[in-house]
């Protein structure tokens, strides 16, 4: 029993910033209805730029000039607080700004989008590995119930209770808190009133900031200062700030220092005989799962109450046109694609792989995301069940080629369909924030678990073959098979390619595709039409997870492995980013992402022929997301085509170039009408 | 009235989508004025009142405030220099107390509850209740009260009658005129309630689909019911000038 509190008494660090996270959480969104993904990221940033300033260095996005010598503490802390404060106003001021009259999702996919940049940044600069962060709080030891603990958890606790008090406070009873919260009702008669929600939102932006700055930089030495974990802390956070309903303060703080409690206990029980094991070590990740629960009970019990932010105008969505005449661009690029297959050589033949798989992983984006305008940050982890069924129903039942793949697709979909049904209650943003909770649990508790998942070097799968003929990357193929991948392989990812193609376009133009738009557009309008919102996002959810189901059982056989570092939450974001460039509402705009994600025809032509890295793309990725959203989200694909009227008109004659304008603006205007 | 009128607009459009909803409409507000913005449903009332509360932006034309030209102008702005437009959603925040409605002032001070409660004294009692959990009635006079202790020199108000008891606009009407006379204020009134509004108000503009029709003295138009009906029916000399609904 002892030892449980103590457990509890060191979880209160972890705790304390799970708190400040779910703090900043509650602060952006009071101020402009965003739920920022990236407070963690911030925090992250924070932890760095202090890092730096003890080295001596000042960190700049790409640059890290000297500051001759290392910055006192107290010096470097109140920089680095103000710098993290700087960013968070930079952030609302560069992105949710212009994206204050979009959906409420648009608003989430950009925090992606600024998670996926600063990731970025930091991991140019000090690599995926963690550095040791230096204590910042007095590190005394208290000794209590026969152990010891460290003061600085007891500290940190009342840091982030007084936070919450002030912040409550202020919104309370201030004037800036009142205008705040006059804002957030309504932001057309705050302006009557005469007051500024642009400039509230500045303000809620840096005390949000702020605090997650403050808290990253206290409690990185406690917990590891890399790239990734005082990201994910964003998860519990999310749960925290759902619980509070996302306005109060103090539910917020202690909620996030429960999550940081239930972490400790749970590491507690694992110590614990009675612990289920696998392969003789206690079962890891099962906190995330607890998270997951815990959100999941937080949405159903406090989804519905969450308050809305009123806004003046209706958001405009993207348009998401129907496909028209198909088949002859559908034959033009399978004859290109069999032609590249046949000549290339092997490393852009490999990428051509890549590209056709991350199309299809695109194309489950475009079911989902654009057409029901529901959001998924598990399509890895969906990828990654498939991928790995394929691989334990072999190793462990024999079953291989051609039903491990359907039963892997298979147990894709069930996955898709079970977190899907939460989101019969949830709507919109509520439901990212419960998948984004699943793709961590399903990492954690899955794909690291060393019995059922693939921990340590991955899980091995064998390539297919069918009456003897290997149709794997390994196989023989007569033409340009000198190197991996076969050609053969290229050509079963071109076939399920324009399966996937000819599935999503048929779902576009049937009766379902519309009834998919109508709920896009307004779930309550399409309920009162008639139409089943549920069974249309249960559908959408499945379909979704069975695609990229189709896409993680080619992963399978493409690495021969299933590692459970492809089937990060981190690569879900990049998805997200290079299908919304792309254009996340159509099929076309799903094949251009294609060629964008990494390793992908355009990400190895950039890499290794002209000497940007991949770390450089995902940068790019992120801030080019960003400005997709802010370009109402419409992606390259729906972009007009280029003039080039100079070339034109010298092309042709100038009296049949009149006529020919107008009938691409025609067209042009017939797709918006469409897509509506 | 005066030879400078307070809120002076120009051959204003605005509109939704680019299309433009109201065209070349020009009015004018004097100190003192109660100008009735009279119409059928979807004739434009409410987009001209949010053009001029600059909430909208004008496609075309001009407004001018106190000699001022705030056609660029930001709304908060606007609502900082006195203009204040109070919207068919009452300006009021259900989440605030009543008295943290008068704490939310413009430009940083407090606004005077003392003169609310003398228009309204009914508010008193209820001065620490969420406005939420106020009746219709008394969400209007919250909001009518916090818009007057604004001290506006143009009130633009969309429909006070809404969803109201006509006893009750009957109370909040003549408020609004005397706040006028007394502060020789210019009151710009959207109104459905015509009879009501033409008994407090100066003069009548009539919109229908968009454009001006009818322009008279309140006198004039509460003595021929004719000229009124006709306006809203489009009968009169405009008779079949425009078919197509605009707004």
């Amino acid at each position: 029993m002892e030892q449980l509190l103590l457990f509890v008494l060191l979880g209160l660090g972890p705790g304390a910033l799970i708190a400040g996270i779910a703090l900043g959480l509650v602060l952006t969104y009071r101020g402009s209805g965003a739920i920022n993904v990236s407070a963690g990221a911030m925090a992250m940033f924070g932890a760095y730029f202090y890092y730096g300033l003890r080295e001596g260095h000042l960190l700049l996005p790409l640059l890290y000039p000297d500051i001759g010598g290392p910055l006192p503490l107290p010096v470097a802390f109140v920089v680095a607080v103000a710098a993290t404060g700087a960013l968070g106003l930079l952030i609302d001021f560069a992105v949710f700004r212009p994206l204050r009259r979009q959906s409420p999702l648009a608003k989430l996919v950009a925090g992606v989008g600024v998670l996926m940049t600063i990731q970025a940044v930091i991991v140019l600069r000090f690599g995926g590995q963690g550095q040791s962060a230096s204590d910042v709080l007095d590190t005394t030891a208290l000794h209590v119930l026969g152990g010891t603990v460290p003061v600085n958890r007891l500290e940190l606790v009342g840091i982030v209770l007084l936070a919450a008090v002030l912040l409550a406070a202020v919104y309370r009873r201030s004037r800036f808190g009142l205008a705040t919260r006059a804002a957030q009702e309504n932001e057309a008669e705050a302006l009557l009133t005469g007051l500024s929600p642009q400039k509230l939102s500045m303000a809620n932006s840096f005390l949000a900031a702020t605090v997650c700055g403050a808290l990253g930089i206290l409690v990185a030495p406690m917990t590891q200062l890399d790239p990734n974990t005082l990201t994910i802390a964003v998860v519990p956070a999310l749960g925290a700030a759902l619980i509070a309903r996302f306005t109060s303060f103090p539910i917020a703080a202690l909620a996030g220092i429960g999550m940081g409690v239930l972490r400790a206990v749970t590491t507690y029980c694992q110590t614990q005989p009675w612990f289920p094991t696998a392969d003789g070590t206690a079962v890891v990740g099962l906190t995330d799962v607890v998270y997951f629960l815990v959100i999941v009970a937080a949405l159903i019990w406090r989804g519905k109450s969450l308050p809305v932010r009123g806004a003046y105008v209706e958001p405009r969505l993207p348009p998401a046109p129907a496909p028209k005449r198909v088949v002859r661009p559908a034959v033009v690029l399978t004859g290109l694609c069999v032609l590249a297959l046949l000549t290339f050589p092997y490393d852009m033949r490999q990428a051509l792989t890549n590209t056709m798989i991350g199309a299809i992983a695109c194309l489950s984006l475009v079911v989902l995301t654009g057409f029901v305008g529901q959001m998924s940050l598990a399509q890895y982890a969906f990828a990654g069940v498939a991928g790995l069924t394929v691989s334990k129903l072999a190793i462990n039942a024999g079953i291989g080629f051609p039903f491990g793949p359907v039963l892997g697709v298979l147990a894709a979909t069930a996955l898709g369909v079970l977190i899907g049904i939460p989101a019969l209650r949830v709507r919109g943003v509520q439901l990212a924030v419960l998948t984004m909770a699943a793709a961590v649990a399903v990492q954690a508790f899955g794909f690291n678990n060393p019995s059922w998942g693939a921990g340590g070097n991955g899980s091995p799968v064998a390539a297919p073959t069918l009456f003897g003929v290997n149709l794997g990357p390994t196989g023989s193929f007569p033409i340009n098979d000198a190197d991996q991948p076969s050609p053969l392989f290229g050509f079963v990812c071109l076939i399920l390619l324009l399966a996937v193609v000819s599935l999503v376009v048929g779902v576009r133009r049937s009766s379902l595709g519309k009834r998919m738009l109508a709920v896009r557009s307004n779930e309550r309008a399409a309920a009162a039409v008639g139409i089943s919102t549920r069974t249309v996002k249960l559908t959408a959810f499945a379909l979704s997870a069975f695609i990229v189901g189709i896409a993680g059982v080619l992963y399978a056989y493409n690495f021969g492995s299933v590692d459970p570092s492809r089937f990060d939450i981190v690569n879900t974001f990049a998805l997200i980013a290079f299908a919304y460039i792309g254009g996340i509402t159509t099929v076309k705009g799903a094949l251009i992402a294609g060629f964008m994600v990494t390793e992908g025809i355009a990400s190895h032509i950039l890499d290794s022929y002209l000497g940007l890295p991949t770390n450089y793309q995902l940068l790019i990725a992120g801030v080019l997301l960003v400005v997709t959203l802010i370009m109402n989200g419409s992606g390259i694909a729906l972009q007009p085509p280029p003039k080039f009227t100079f070339v034109r008109r010298l092309l042709r004659r100038s009296d049949d170039d009149a006529p020919a304008t107008a009938t691409t603006a025609a067209a042009m205007s017939m797709a918006k009408v469409g897509g509506k | 009235m005066t030879a400078q009128p307070l809120l002076q607009v120009d051959a204003l459009a605005a509109g939704y989508f680019g299309m433009p909803v109201v065209r070349g409409l020009s009015l004018t507000v004097g100190a003192g004025e109660v100008v009735a913005l009279l119409g059928p449903n979807g004739a434009g009332k409410s987009t001209t009142l949010r053009a001029i509360s600059r909430l909208q932006p004008a496609m075309a034309g001009t407004i001018r405030f106190r000699d001022e030209d705030i056609t660029s102008l930001k709304p908060q702005a606007v609502a900082r220099k006195g203009l204040v437009h109070m919207s068919d959603r009452r300006g009021i925040f259900h989440g605030l107390s009543v008295e943290e409605h008068f704490r939310l002032g413009d430009g940083g001070k407090s606004l005077d509850l003392g003169t609310a409660f003398a228009y309204f004294p009914a508010l008193e009692p209820l001065r620490h209740r969420r406005a939420g959990l106020l009746s219709g009635g008394e969400q209007q006079m919250l909001g009518l009260a916090r818009a007057l202790a604004r001290r506006p020199s143009v009130l633009i108000v969309d429909e006070l009658s809404l969803g109201l008891a006509p006893v009750i606009v009957e109370q909040l009407l003549p408020v609004v005129r005397r706040y006028a006379t007394d502060s020789q204020a210019g009151v710009l009134l959207v109104e459905q309630h015509i009879h009501l509004a033409l008994e407090i108000g100066d003069r009548g503009l009539v919109l229908s689909h968009g454009d001006l029709v009818l322009e008279e003295s309140a006198e004039a138009m509460r003595a021929d019911r004719q000229l009124i009906m006709s306006s809203y029916l489009g009968e009169g000399p405009q008779s079949g000038k425009r078919s197509a609904a605009a707004g």
